[in-house]
């Protein structure tokens, strides 16, 4: 009763209850619904900002002070880590003041604000992910990030709230505390070291998974981003002309082609370590673990550490990609296919299970996750074979590449006509001609679809061939789709919309009576002509 | 499995027409409103307007820029005029919708063909839209959504009166077959 307005007036401005009143923006009914104290977030969320910022200060300073640059852009730049250096503990200390939650009878609550308060109030049986992240520098003062997300509004992310560092023992508390009254398809993760998930290991890391992710698109993303890297620091200490004199000088001194040779082996060596590199930090100690209650968490990083758990319940599928170089070393990925999987989640690529493995890992654990035997060990359906489009299809996926190539034909001919290329250019277009026949003949073979009692499978693509595995549960509609060349050819894609995952999966180019069928039968609908 | 008496008919249901080749979708019952013809027309009609005024209104400003400008705008109408004159008819002719007991299922396209069936035990919402050219003309679009993003059903080119109608019936199936909608 230290509040000058309470002793003035006499009475408690909230009228309810006296232990209110250091905190007037509580609504009073709240205060007579639970007495439930709010709780903060850690306060060694202001020394983890100092830190984070500095590791990121340290680097640019030290470079700036190494090379002893005037250059005012790297000097500007170091002042500006400075200051955010200064500003983000503040505004850290800021959150420890704004941030309070509680959890409520069967709510959770979370205010934040300090002038103008935003109340987030969460029904513990609607919250669908409660996840815990742990970054490196956070780690150090054993703080961990709770992000408990609802199923609704996956895609504006209302409603979900973020707990951006709290002590690992009360977060771990909190998590339990949730999740007892969270319905039961509820997703939880949390990041290793945490706590480490206890059950039957379903698969871990087998290193020689790295040479999938060594050839990749690593190998043209890799080189690129160290060159814009390396560029990037050495203009930021003002150093980028002298960098590109030392180089111009470097080709000028060697012959051309030892020059080429030299750099062709480093991009593809650098590609190759990079992709080595993102695999060892991606999957570091990678490992999925079948929980008692049912529940998958796949846990792995180096630096990061992520999480992915996936309930039974949620799962509706899964998708097999195989690539043509995957494919070429019998490799594929296989992601599984669930409701619920916020964009944020997708986004930041926790969702993904498993990294690209051999073919047999792929298959085994894709069967362990939908609890049966479901796919054979080449990606078929295990029940038997997957039924083969109609050999029209196979027509119109070599044309469709022969046009493609005749595009590129005719604007390679254009160049020629226009005098800018050798006719000699004219070359690429033809050799490309039994590539693409190869191609729209393997991508005829790929097609196939098969339903069963409980699963229906699809399959397309060469150069990017995926199998789709969706349970039929999951099905909550289908389209029957024809082009102007599918009506002549009598061929027809059929959609079929699902909540989860991509929420469409297509078939390509099966005949048109068998679309029909299959999109009757997922509905129950009756679409054939009655005399049909 | 046809709930005829439930089923708002806006018109005496038209003859299913010759079987479509090679085992396609049956048609569903009912064609659109006549004036969706209009609807389509006024539409595109529209989008040509516009196009051709981001265009030449530039050309006649600008002369630097006139040659390659009016070469633009002939080239925009050319590709754009013939959907303007056939797509209304050509998509008369095609869309058709049709609420059986069980789904809601619409079929549409000019060029091509999609047939579209969303089970009402999986439909989310139900809902009558109006465009300030719906207004005009008296029409209406019924959009039906189910828990996959691209699962909806969109009836275009309704009679108002017979799209207030459907919502209602389709309102009270669904209620009526209240599944899990996932």
């Amino acid at each position: 009763m230290t509040d000058p307005t309470t002793d003035a007036t006499g009475t408690d401005p909230t009228g309810t209850d006296p232990t209110g009143t250091d905190r007037p923006d509580v609504d009073p009914a709240d205060e007579a619904v639970a007495d439930v104290p709010w709780r903060r977030l850690s306060p060694w969320i202001v020394p983890a900002a100092l830190l984070r910022m500095l590791v990121r200060l340290i680097p640019a300073a030290a470079g700036w002070w190494f090379f002893n640059t005037d250059d005012d852009v790297a000097r500007y730049t170091v002042i500006a880590l400075a200051v955010l250096a200064v500003l983000n503990p503040f505004n850290q200390a800021l959150n420890y003041l704004k941030v309070r939650f509680r959890v409520v009878g069967e709510e959770l609550h979370h205010t934040t604000g300090l002038l103008v308060r935003r109340s987030t109030r969460v029904a513990l049986h609607r919250i669908r992910t409660v996840d815990l992240t742990a970054p490196l520098t956070s780690r150090v003062f054993g703080l961990v990030t709770v992000r408990v997300g609802t199923g609704g509004n996956t895609f504006t992310g209302e409603g979900a709230v973020v707990l951006n560092g709290m002590r690992r023992g009360e977060a771990m508390t909190l998590r339990a505390g949730l999740l007892t009254h969270a319905a039961p398809d509820v997703a939880a993760a949390t990041a290793p070291g945490l706590e480490s998930p206890t059950g039957q290991v379903v698969q871990a890391l087998r290193w020689r998974w790295i040479v999938f992710h060594m050839v990749g698109a690593s190998l043209i993303a890799g080189p690129l981003s160290v060159v814009g890297t390396v560029f990037g620091l050495v203009s930021l200490v003002g150093r980028g002309e002298w960098l590109g004199e030392q180089i111009a000088t470097l080709v000028d001194l060697v012959p051309w082609t030892a020059w080429a040779v030299t750099s062709a082996v480093l991009v593809v060596g650098v590609g190759l370590a990079t992709g080595a590199v993102t695999f060892t930090e991606a999957w570091w100690r990678y490992t999925l673990v079948r929980e008692p209650s049912g529940r998958f968490v796949a846990t792995r990083g180096l630096l990061t550490t992520r999480v992915f758990t996936a309930d039974h319940d949620r799962l509706r599928g899964v998708t097999v990609k195989q690539p043509v170089l995957t494919r070429a070393l019998r490799g594929a990925r296989m992601s599984p296919v669930m409701t619920g999987v916020s964009l944020q989640q997708m986004m930041a690529d926790t969702s993904t299970m498993l990294p690209t493995t051999t073919r047999d890992v792929a298959v085994r654990v894709a069967n362990t996750l939908l609890g049966g035997p479901v796919l054979g060990e080449d990606v078929t359906p295990a029940d038997g074979p997957l039924r083969p489009h109609p050999p029209r299809a196979r027509h119109r996926a070599v044309v469709r590449y022969l046009v493609a190539i005749a595009v590129v034909a005719a604007l390679v001919a254009a160049g020629a006509l226009g005098g800018w290329w050798t006719w000699w250019i004219l070359a690429v277009p033809l050799v490309l001609v039994p590539v693409g026949v190869g191609a729209g003949v393997g991508y005829y073979r790929a097609l196939g679809h098969r339903l069963d009692a409980t699963y229906l499978y699809l399959r397309r693509g060469y150069f990017n061939r995926r199998t789709d595995v969706l349970q039929v549960r999951g099905v909550n509609g289908a389209h029957v789709t024809q082009s102007l060349v599918q009506r002549v050819l009598g061929l027809a894609n059929l959609t079929v919309t699902t909540a989860a995952g991509d929420q469409a999966y297509v078939g390509v180019d099966l005949a048109v009576g068998d679309a029909t069928t299959l999109a009757a039968t997922l509905t129950g609908e009756r679409l054939h002509l009655p005399d049909a | 499995m046809h709930d005829h008496e439930h089923e708002p008919a806006p018109t005496p249901p038209e003859p299913v027409g010759p079987a479509p080749a090679g085992g396609a979708p049956r048609p569903p019952r009912h064609r659109v409103a006549p004036r969706a013809r209009a609807y389509w027309f006024l539409r595109r009609a529209t989008v040509l307007v516009v196009v051709l005024a981001a265009t030449l209104v530039p050309a006649a400003l600008w002369e630097g820029g006139r040659p390659w400008l009016v070469r633009v705008a002939v080239a925009l109408a050319a590709l754009l005029v013939p959907g303007l004159v056939v797509a209304p008819w050509l998509r008369y002719r095609t869309h058709r919708w049709e609420a059986t007991g069980t789904a809601v299922y619409s079929r549409t396209g000019w060029i091509g063909r999609q047939w579209r069936v969303a089970p009402l035990s999986r439909v989310q919402t139900v809902e009558a839209k109006r465009n300030v050219l719906h207004r005009v003309l008296g029409l209406a679009a019924v959009s039906v959504t189910t828990g996959s993003a691209s699962g909806a059903v969109v009836l275009e080119g309704l009679d108002a009166q017979v799209a207030e109608d459907l919502v209602l019936h389709l309102t009270d199936a669904v209620a009526a077959t209240r599944g899990d909608a996932t």
